[in-house]
This record gives C-alpha cells, structure tokens and sequence, in this order.
C-alpha cells in the first residue's frame, strides 16, 4: 500500500501542522545545530535578546515628548530589527529541507499555507518580545489606557507580519541576481549595525529630535 | 503490479546554464525490477533522480512513475515513491520516533499504520535502542537508517535510491540487498543509483549506465559487460565511458 495523494486544491490541516511541528522545532528547539556543531537553546535565546532589545526600545519613552513620536520610533525600529532577523536559510540548510518536504506528497496550497503561518509565528515571536516592554513604557509615561495599549501592540505584530512578507518576497526576487551566502551575511551586518543604533539611541549618544521637544 | 511501466523516462533533458546535465535521456523500468543506475561522479545521475523525485522540473522531456507524469501528477507521483537520499537529509532536533511519526503524517497514513510500520522497521533495521535519542547525537550510519525508513514508511511501489548504503555496517547492508531482492518479487520496483559496482552487479537485475548526461548502455550485467566487449562490469563501465563522446 503507498500512500495516497491529497487533493491538490485543498489545505490539508494535519500536514499543515506537521511541517509546522519540523519546521519550527528544528529552528527553536533545543539541540545540536547540524551545520555549526553548537549546542543551544534557539527559543530561549530569541526570548532574551528580544526582551533586551525592546527595554532598549523602551527608554526613548522618556526622550520624546509626545506618544505619536514615541510610536514611530518604536514601530519603525521593530519593523527593521524584525524584517532583518528573517534572514533567509543557508544553501545547504534550504537543500536538506526540500530533500524531506518537497519529495513528499504535499499539495503547494498546503506548503504556502504552511510557510505563511511559520513566518506569522516567527514575525509575532520577534515583534511581541520586542514591543511589549515599550508598550508597557507607554502605559506607564503617556498614560496610554491598556486596551489602546494592547491593540498598538496587535497592530505592531500584525505590521511585521506584513512587512516580512513584502521583504521576503523582494528577497526571493533579489536572490535571482544576488547569491544567497552574500544576501545573508548583509542582512546579518545591517541587523547588528541596527542593534547598535537602538542601543545608541536609547542611552543617548543619537538624538532624538529636540530634547523633551516632539520628534517631528 | 500491472498497466504502465514502474518508471518511464521520456527524452529527459536538465540544463543548469550552459551546462546539460542530461541529454535526451529515455529509458523504462518494469514492475519488479532492481534497476541499477551507474556512471562516474557528475554524469547524471543525481540529476535524473532529483527530477523523479519532484525536487526540480527538466527543462525538456518528462517523467513517469506508474503511468504518472511528474509535470502533470507531481502528487501521484510523490505518493508512490519512497526516497532514500544521498544526503541523509535529516530534521535532527527530533528523535527518529518522533521523525518517523510526523513523516507518516506527512504521507497522511493513520496513526495505528504508522506505529505499526515504524516499529517493524525500527525493529529490522536495529535501532530499538536508539529510537528515543536526538537525532544530532547519532552516527551517520544510524541516520541513514533513519532515512530507509522514512522511506518504507508508507510501503511505496517504487523505491529511488541514492547512493543508499552510505555509512551503513556489514549487518545492515546485507538487510537490505535482502529487503530490495524481497520487494522485487513482491511486485516492487527498486531504482538504484550508485558507483559501488560490486553490489550493483550482485541485486540489480538489469542496469544503465550513464555518462555526461547520456545513457551508454541498457541491460542485465552479462549484457552491458558483453556489448563492451570487456571481462567485468567494471572494465566494462571504463570502456563505455571512455567511447562515448560528449557531444
């Protein structure tokens, strides 16, 4: 008995949550990373660095007068610092994932079902440890009300969700005329100069528009 | 098995830039058979394979498994074949349990099917002991038992080999020029691609060989050694290669 072919217009659900399940345990998951020899905890990692760098985000509450400065800082640094850290896999890495996935019987509409949630999680996991400690900063020096707070929260997930999606895709498009190892280690170099920016900014060795003045 | 041939390989033609990796490529494998597919490194075929397998598209011709076009049916296709890579390409976080029981999801088998196979499979290829670890920590030759039985989870009537015994002990590969011989007679048909020539003459009933992109020969060992006028298959795949001209 072989197996038997899904339908080729349909979502099939369990795999679906199957290709989430590798996909998203092989990048996050605690273990030896193949390709490096390094043993760590990926999740973990993410949960801190992230944190870290929204408390960052989270000092220029009291650099700026006002919240709408505030909230453009902090959207537009998080949308970067998000769209950077989605660095497209190494060659091997993404030939060793179509040798398992694409040689199975999985309908495209269940693949691109598949890769939009993982950059859904991914994208969510990024902006939401990135932005929750500047939205709490906003409660507490704006006097922002918690619903307002919570929807600007959803509404920063949701914007990074889009803007990795755009940016994904002029990468695949990018990749036709640009090698991979060249694309992947600019992203790495820009992400840590945008890092050391936040960090700039936030402790004041940049500044922010007029000093207790609004930004614009 | 009865209707189209296992496999049916259609004036197949792969460039990459300048570069023909195949040239026209025909060929037909019957039901039944252990079909060896042998050249020097770069003559074709992980090519060929990788184009049966639904990894990439020709760029001329067409190929089909049980009378399925991999252009036209790509899931048909996929359905009915078990892939065993030279890569022993692995998500190595998880334990092969784990593996095993999220690749039988992949090939929508009920969960009752794939513990069943799993465990007769984890059982013939030794590595109860082993089935709880992280994949990481494990030899290679563990995990390409891993990849064998991904590959038989779901009992595919065509078996696509690349260089499949790679890392595998004395004990283990004579399981499985065992297992090949067995699925023959059941009717199953086994695509072998190697440049190990002393077991590709031993289970294989009939081979091609290829170079630059070109099959040389089609026939049972005693064939192609015979048209090539040489004394072993060996000689004989030396003396192919050498009169075949690129074009």
């Amino acid at each position: 008995m072989s197996a038997v072919a899904p339908d080729a217009g349909r979502v099939d659900r369990l795999q679906v949550r199957t290709i989430l399940h590798l996909t998203l345990k092989q990048s996050l998951g605690p273990g030896t990373d193949a390709s490096t020899g390094s043993r760590g905890h990926p999740l973990r990692q993410i949960l801190f660095s992230m944190t870290t760098l929204g408390v960052m985000l989270s000092v220029r509450a009291w650099r700026v007068a006002d919240l709408p400065s505030f909230f453009v800082l902090l959207f537009a640094g998080v949308f970067v610092i998000v769209i950077l850290a989605i660095n497209p896999d190494s060659q091997d890495v993404q030939e060793r994932r179509l040798e398992i996935l694409a040689s199975k019987p999985i309908a495209p509409r269940t693949l691109l079902s598949a890769r939009t949630l993982l950059l859904l999680v991914l994208s969510a996991l990024l902006a939401g440890c990135l932005g929750l400690v500047p939205m709490a900063a906003a409660v507490v020096r704006f006097g922002l009300s918690v619903p307002r707070a919570v929807a600007a929260y959803l509404t920063l997930i949701a914007g990074c969700f889009a803007a990795a999606v755009v940016w994904l895709s002029v990468l695949m498009v990018s990749l036709r005329w640009i090698p991979l190892e060249r694309v992947r280690k600019t992203l790495q170099f820009l992400l840590v100069a945008a890092i050391l920016g936040i960090t700039a900014a936030s402790v004041g060795w940049i500044s922010l528009g007029r000093e207790g003045g609004p930004l614009f | 098995m009865e209707g189209p041939s296992a496999i049916e390989l259609r004036q197949l033609g792969k460039d990459y830039g300048a570069k023909q990796a195949l040239r026209g490529v025909s060929l037909t494998v019957g039901w039944g058979e252990v079909f060896g597919y042998v050249g020097a490194n770069g003559a074709g075929k992980t090519t060929t394979i990788k184009i049966l397998t639904g990894l990439i598209r020709p760029s001329s011709g067409d190929a089909l498994v049980g009378g399925h076009s991999v252009l036209e049916q790509p899931l048909e296709v996929k359905a009915r074949l078990g892939y065993v890579p030279e890569s022993g390409a692995l998500f190595e976080k998880f334990s092969p349990v784990e593996y095993l029981t999220l690749i039988g999801r992949l090939y929508r088998l009920s969960e009752a099917h794939i513990r069943e196979r799993m465990g007769a499979e984890l059982r013939s290829f030794g590595l109860e002991a082993d089935k709880d670890k992280p994949m990481g920590v494990l030899s290679k030759g563990t995990k390409q038992k891993v990849c064998w039985i991904s590959a038989l989870l779901h009992d595919p009537e065509v078996l696509v080999l690349d260089e499949p015994l790679n890392g595998l002990d004395v004990e283990t590969v004579a399981y499985v020029k065992e297992m090949m011989r067995r699925r023959a007679q059941e009717g199953r048909t086994i695509f072998y691609s190697s440049h190990l020539i002393d077991i590709v003459e031993k289970v294989c009933t009939r081979i091609a060989v290829i170079h630059a992109g070109q099959i040389v020969s089609v026939g049972t060992v005693g064939e192609v050694v015979a048209a090539s006028g040489s004394s072993s298959l060996e000689h004989a795949l030396l003396a192919l290669s050498a009169r075949a001209a690129p074009a």
